[in-house]
């Protein structure tokens, strides 16, 4: 478990942290991949908790800053392979808008680690498990989140 | 299934939420089942959480027109007004031209040696004689209103400018393309150099007048793969073969030489091409930044071209013809417009996608074939249109069309009006209501992407099924 000395934001780390991510895949590539890799029995960190939406340009900035405050201590976003959108330019818009959104998250001092946008294909099982490995990794790196996330 | 399973038991089938523990957790964490229990534990939670803000949905029921308007009455056009007329579909043919056929009126034979004169002639006949088929000729759209299932037109008639309104269901444009008309290689200031369709003409009309001419040039990719026009025309190269050998045909001793930049005789009509070499046309390379010349040369003409491995090399002809390429049709920006479909860098039609959806516009119940979708033979948009009329009929079989359960609504108390989401969507479902300034939302076209509702900066738009509410429950379970 984590603590939070609340005189400084130092963070005592023990061996057995564990981050928690979040992760919104769309309804029709990125989730119906993780279902493959379930299928394939292709094996991955437990640390995300995924969110079905229709599609990855469903995500508005809110909930990706909502995630981060209220301690989803990373996230992930996946969709179809640009020009696979099962709404046709849904990805793109999602694109366009997260990049705006990590510049302004790294602007506010958000480790860049922590925000993951990525495109899985409902075939790409395997591609889903290196992907929620690397998050994890990443994530794990730079610790569990405490800059956004109210403390008492 | 389980939506199946709670309809048939009288409930409404949106009321189910479900998280995959097996697929998305026992499976993939199978040798961890500590961590794997808590992370059921929280996806349960997390599926409660989102179930809590679950809300009965409808479907809804439009009425389906079972009737087809066709723009455009070349080929293409053609082919599908028929095949949706032989089927029984009221069907609208609008041309603007006096004569239905298109650019086919200018082609006499394909590279096969069929006679498409004939075809043309016997397609028309059978337009003209179905009795579900009605056709304009002379006569411009003026307006297309609505949406799939219930599009209202309004056309109008020229030069009387007598106006009518029909409706129907589904839209099709096959508006077509045309030839380019080259400013380059002196064409139109020496009567000896002459398009590759008007080549053709002579072949098949005045062949006594070809018989003199001893050496012809013809010069491929003229107005294609340039910057201007970037791609490539795809018909030329078997056109200019098809003439080239009919001429041998002729006059087997006449010198026939094609300067070109590659062959694309695609499929099987490459043996075409290597018949022609057999015949002993001769094929010279020319490379894209050393275009040929054409110099006055006493009474003939002068080429120059300049080879990679022969370098320069000159050729006097009696007759030179261009293999002008396809450039998109007159009018297409204004038909574009009223459609609200889009068009490509190069003013063809767009697809909804080039794999999944190759005949349909993103907007439902409108499609493309032919010319105006991208150059091809006729055989392509045969096939194209058929494959059009396949499509369309999954909607004009329909006695009723059904919306989608989950869609996108707004919330009008906050909509300012700024016309972002609009721009986002896809599907074109989206306009301002002129009365009170505020988004609107057609339950038919909405596909609930929520594109719009991600985009809508006063938060004004929700998605049925996947509601702000629910995902925000599902993010907040994390504070538990
Ligand atoms: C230069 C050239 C050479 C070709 N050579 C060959 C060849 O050798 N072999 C071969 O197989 N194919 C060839 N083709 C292709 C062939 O012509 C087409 O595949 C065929 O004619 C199918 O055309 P279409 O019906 O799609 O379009 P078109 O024939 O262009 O017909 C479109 C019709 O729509 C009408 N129209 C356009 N806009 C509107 C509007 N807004 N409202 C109402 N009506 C409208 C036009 O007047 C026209 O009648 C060639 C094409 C060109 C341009
Ligand atoms: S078909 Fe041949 S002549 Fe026509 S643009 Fe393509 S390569 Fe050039
Ligand atoms: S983006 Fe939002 S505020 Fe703007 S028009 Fe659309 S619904 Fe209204
Ligand atoms: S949910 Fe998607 S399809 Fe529906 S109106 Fe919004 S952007 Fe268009």
């Amino acid at each position: 478990m984590t603590q939070v000395t609340p005189q400084s934001d130092l963070v005592i780390k023990s061996s057995d942290w564990e981050p928690k991510i979040i992760a919104f895949l769309c309804n029709w590539c990125s989730y119906a991949g993780a279902d493959l890799t379930g299928v394939s029995r292709i094996q991955y960190p437990p640390n995300i908790r995924i969110v079905r939406v229709p599609c990855s340009g469903r995500i508005s900035p809110y909930y990706i800053l909502k995630s981060l405050q209220v301690g989803w201590d990373g996230l992930l976003v996946s969709g179809c392979h640009p020009g696979d959108c099962h709404y046709l330019t849904g990805n793109l818009i999602a694109r366009r808008r997260f990049a705006v959104l990590k510049d302004l998250l790294t602007f506010m001092g958000i480790e860049p680690e922590r925000v993951n946008f990525s495109w899985v294909s409902a075939a790409e099982g395997e591609r889903f498990a290196k992907i929620v490995k690397k998050v994890v990794e990443q994530v794990k790196k730079v610790g569990p989140i405490r800059k956004m996330v109210k403390t008492l | 299934m389980f939506q199946e399973t709670i309809k048939e038991a009288g409930l409404n089938p949106y009321l189910f939420q479900m998280t995959n523990i097996r697929d998305q957790n026992s499976w993939v964490h199978m040798h961890e089942p500590a961590a794997a229990t808590e992370k059921a534990k929280d996806l349960v939670r997390m599926a409660v959480a989102a179930a809590r803000n679950l809300d009965p949905l409808q479907r809804q029921k439009i009425k389906m027109i079972n009737k087809a308007l066709v723009i455009g009455g070349g080929i293409s056009g053609l082919n599908t007004a028929l095949a949706f007329g032989e089927q029984g579909f009221k069907t609208y043919l609008v041309e603007r031209e006096t004569e239905l056929g298109g650019y086919a009126r200018n082609i006499f034979t394909t590279i096969e040696g069929n006679n498409v004169q004939k075809y043309l002639t016997d397609l028309i006949e059978k337009v003209k004689s179905n009795a579900n088929i009605h056709v304009f000729t002379k006569t411009m759209i003026k307006s297309i209103e609505g949406y799939v299932g219930n599009f209202k037109t309004t056309v109008v008639q020229n030069p009387s400018g007598k106006e009518s309104d029909f409706e129907h269901g589904i839209v099709i444009v096959a508006t077509g393309s045309k030839e380019y008309q080259p400013k380059e290689y002196m064409f139109g200031e020496d009567p000896r150099v002459i398009l590759q369709s008007h080549f053709e003409k002579l072949l098949h009309t005045d062949i006594d007048q070809l018989k003199q001419k001893k050496t012809i040039v013809m010069i491929q990719c003229v107005g294609s793969r340039n910057e201007e026009h970037p791609y490539c025309s795809r018909v030329c190269c078997v056109e200019a073969i098809k003439n080239a050998l009919k001429m041998k045909e002729t006059n087997p001793n006449s010198n026939i030489i094609i300067l070109y930049r590659d062959i694309r005789t695609y499929g099987f009509k490459e043996l075409y091409y290597r018949q022609a070499r057999e015949k002993g046309v001769l094929f010279i390379q020319y490379e894209k930044e050393k275009q040929p010349r054409i110099e006055k040369n006493k009474d003939k003409l002068r080429v120059v071209v300049d080879n990679a491995k022969l370098g320069e090399i000159s050729i006097d002809t009696d007759l030179v013809a261009l293999s002008a390429g396809i450039v998109s049709q007159k009018g297409n920006e204004e038909l574009a417009k009223i459609l609200k479909v889009p068009l490509n860098d190069d003013n063809f039609y767009l697809e909804a996608h080039v794999k999944l959806r190759p005949v349909d516009f993103a907007t439902e119940g409108i499609f493309l074939a032919g010319l105006a979708h991208s150059p091809k033979l006729i055989e392509d948009c045969i096939a194209q249109s058929l494959a059009t009329v396949s499509r369309a009929c999954t909607l004009l079989t329909l006695d009723t069309i059904e919306s989608e359960g989950k869609i996108s609504f707004v919330n009008s108390l906050r909509c300012t009006g700024c016309g972002l989401c609009i721009s986002v969507c896809a599907y074109n479902a989206i306009s301002i209501n002129e009365e009170d300034g505020k988004a609107y939302i057609n339950e038919i076209l909405c596909k609930g992407c929520g594109a719009c509702s991600a985009t809508c900066r006063c938060s004004a738009i929700d998605v049925l099924g996947f509601t702000n509410q629910q995902i925000n429950n599902m993010i907040f379970t994390k504070e538990y």
